[in-house]
């Protein structure tokens, strides 16, 4: 009989919409696989429920605080229940954007220029001062993002100093610390890294948003972006991004699965963030880089089942 | 708001009409509203706990006693005759004096809503709507490409001289119609007195501007006789419409549209080809319960627990908003609507307050312009009192956490 996978998703991040679309989905196929499944959509009885189901594996579909971070990683290895993608040290590290880009900095990685500011600063020691420095320092135009979120929730680009406050006031309502960031202009790009003890990247997906300025409301409204995979780059590019994704997944410790956006500017791709627990509904970016792989969702589940299995034994 | 960039390969497929419509500003983030560890005023859903299990089931088998061939079959466009009969009288109890040849069965008054906007509005025809204004007219309406004119509302309702001013400043054609919620607004939970009313119809009247009356509530008044509804008063120039959401049950899906006869008339085109017929079940199920008076049984019960929960709202928001902030004191409802300080943004604190287990619903989701970004709509119907206190007290821990923010980016100059 095959294995029982006990699916992970919905929990109570702001993310818990995406998450249970994607794991349902995630479920269905591997239902149709033969897997025996149970479907968890995480509350206080979760650990109750997997002591007393002791399925051979947990699959996480949860997105955001709780799933990406290293809190359910944690529970998992007190209960010894193999789960798909990472420990929970790269889970902490990789869900940290400061965390990671500073590893990224240390290791030669390319990603843009950037400060951090905590709310303390900002309520404690008069850091609002120190906008118009981060401002000509960084140069406009200028991204902000919560530190640790796992989605695009939060994120602003601003082209005005003036804008800058208000950006930081819906950035830092998800996070204590934000993160900003020079506004790398050019091609976007999202590289799926499988990693069957070998990480291999998947064909890039460019992301390309109609206005032709990459303003925060085209890229999250459907409809307005357009992508592009294989995307668009010369054999070279392409190559390297592949490459950095890959360096990225090790450096990370990531298993199974990740997800690499970069921008490429010059030639030259930037590493914007990893995400460990990408999307998986039928309108997100990951499946689609897989089907241009040839995979279909499915077997792309089945695959990375197998592998978090295979690593358990 | 979506977390994840979201693919759409049929996204060249789509009609203009489509990608006007709005997604909820908040959607996705309300999506968490249905976490049990979230207290949320952020919903519209009345106390369903007070109807009687008895009631409903005895009803229901009635209904497929008598006539399970008929319950079970297509019914007629417009709705049942008897089930129109039934709503005259519900109308009546407001004042409403109607003919069945009047009124058009609907699937929800939102589906009247939806009508509406179809059979009125092309592309840039002008609408007045107040400001703040109901979610649902906006999603019905906005896909028709209107441009909306937001009337602000104060303590009595739609400023009718601020109207006036408007339209003769405006150059153009006089909007197609004014849609008006006149009692117990949803978002802003205020009442339009009858001398505005008497006023509003005048003016609509002398410029032949239609108005549109919404009224889910004017029944859940929690003391004194309910007010003479716009289509008492001038019945030739107002579509009333009227719904057993709240009264009732939101889940039969029963509302309707009362007007002139040429308009229900071509509603009733329109709506054979949205549904060919709205649910025979549900409109047999809806005149029983009239039938046996239930329903007013049901209002009145219903009428005190919101009362008791209107006042623990009142009583927590004195306690916990911070200076500056302003609320709308509702005579009956679900709504309250909050102001605070001009800096605030409700939309951007939203996540924070989610984090700590409080929702509300933004004010920019009820403006068609943006407008509403320091205020909130907060419902009192849904959880009890205790929960009342419990939630505003987390929230206004939230606005004062946020004032600080705000303090410390220098950001809190009015």
């Amino acid at each position: 009989m095959k294995p029982k996978i006990a699916v992970l998703m919905g929990g109570r991040s702001l993310e818990r919409g995406v998450s249970l679309k994607s794991g349902r989905r995630i479920a269905r196929a591997l239902n149709e696989r033969g897997y025996v499944v149970l479907e968890v959509d995480v509350d206080e009885s979760m650990v109750s429920t997997l002591m007393a189901e002791k399925p051979d594996l947990a699959y996480i579909a949860l997105h955001g605080k709780g799933g990406e971070d290293g809190t359910v990683q944690e529970l998992l290895e007190v209960l010894g229940i193999p789960y798909t993608g990472p420990g929970p040290l790269p889970c902490i590290i990789g869900f940290n954007k400061v965390l990671s880009k500073e590893l990224f900095i240390a290791n030669g990685i390319p990603t843009p220029r950037y400060y951090t500011i905590s709310s303390s600063a900002l309520e404690d020691m008069g850091a609002s001062a120190l906008l118009k420095v981060v401002w000509e320092k960084l140069g406009g135009p200028i991204v902000v993002k919560p530190a640790a979120q796992g989605s695009a929730l939060g994120v602003k680009i601003v082209e005005d100093p003036a804008a800058l406050g208000p950006a930081l006031i819906e950035a830092l309502s998800y996070d204590d610390r934000v993160v900003i960031e020079e506004f790398v202009r050019g091609t976007e790009i999202a590289v799926a890294v499988i990693d069957d003890d070998v990480p291999r990247a998947l064909p890039a997906v460019e992301v390309v948003p109609e206005s032709g300025f990459f303003d925060f409301d085209s890229r999250y409204t459907a409809g307005k972006t357009e992508y592009f995979v294989p995307a668009r780059l010369t054999e070279d590019v392409a190559a390297e991004a592949a490459r950095i994704a890959v360096e990225v997944h090790k450096l990370l410790r990531c298993k199974d699965l990740s997800r690499v956006d970069m921008i490429v500017r010059d030639d030259t791709p930037y590493v914007l963030e990893l995400n460990i627990s990408p999307g998986m509904t039928e309108t997100s970016l990951l499946p689609l880089a897989a089907e241009a792989a040839g995979m279909y969702f499915a077997d792309f589940v089945e695959r990375l089942v197998e592998l978090a299995l295979k690593r358990s034994k | 708001m979506s977390p994840e960039i979201i693919f759409d390969p049929y996204s060249r497929l789509y009609s203009e009409a489509s990608s006007l419509m709005r997604s909820s500003a908040v959607r996705d983030l309300m999506s968490v509203i249905g976490r049990s560890d979230v207290i949320s005023f952020g919903g519209g859903l009345p106390f369903i706990g007070g109807l009687p299990p008895e009631d409903i089931s005895s009803t229901m088998c009635s209904v497929m006693e008598k006539s399970m061939a008929v319950a079970f079959q297509y019914g007629e466009t417009g709705g049942r005759e008897e089930l129109k009969l039934a709503l005259l009288e519900v109308m009546a109890a407001e004042g409403i004096h109607a003919e069945p040849d009047h009124v058009l069965v609907t699937t929800g008054s939102q589906q009247a809503l939806d009508l509406l906007g179809r059979i009125f509005l092309d592309r840039d025809d002008p609408i007045v709507m107040e400001g703040p204004t109901y979610l649902g007219a906006l999603s019905a309406f906005l896909p028709n490409g209107p441009e909306v004119i937001h009337i602000a509302l104060d303590d009595e309702g739609i400023q009718v001289d601020e109207l006036e001013r408007r339209l003769d400043a405006r150059s153009g054609a006089d909007p197609k119609f004014i849609y008006v919620v006149p009692n117990f607004h949803n978002p802003a939970g205020v009442t339009m007195s009858l001398e505005r009313r008497k006023r509003l119809l005048d003016l609509a009247s002398r410029r032949n501007i239609l108005v549109i009356e919404d009224n889910p509530y004017g029944l859940l008044r929690f003391k004194g006789e309910p007010m003479p509804p716009l289509a008492a008063i001038d019945p030739s120039n107002v579509v009333y419409l009227g719904t057993l959401s709240k009264i009732v049950s939101p889940g039969i899906r029963t509302g309707w549209a009362c007007g002139p006869a040429p308009i229900i008339e071509r509603l009733s085109i329109l709506k054979q080809g949205a549904d060919l017929c709205s649910s025979s079940v549900n409109q047999m199920f809806a005149e029983e319960y009239i039938r046996r008076g239930l329903w007013l049984r049901n209002v009145e019960n219903l009428k005190p627990i919101y009362r008791s929960r209107r006042d623990a709202m009142l009583r927590a928001l004195e306690k916990n908003f911070p200076d500056g902030s302003h609320w709308t004191l509702p005579g009956g409802g679900m709504f309250i609507w909050a102001s605070l300080p001009d800096f605030l943004d409700t939309q951007k604190m939203l996540p924070l307050a989610i984090n700590e287990k409080v929702a509300y619903v933004p004010g920019t989701a009820f403006y068609a312009d943006g407008s509403g970004a320091n205020q909130m709509r907060l419902n009192f119907s849904y959880a009890d009192e205790d929960l009342i206190a419990e939630g505003l007290k987390r929230l206004g821990k939230v606005i004062r956490k946020e004032i600080e923010l705000y303090h410390s980016l220098g950001l809190d100059r009015e």
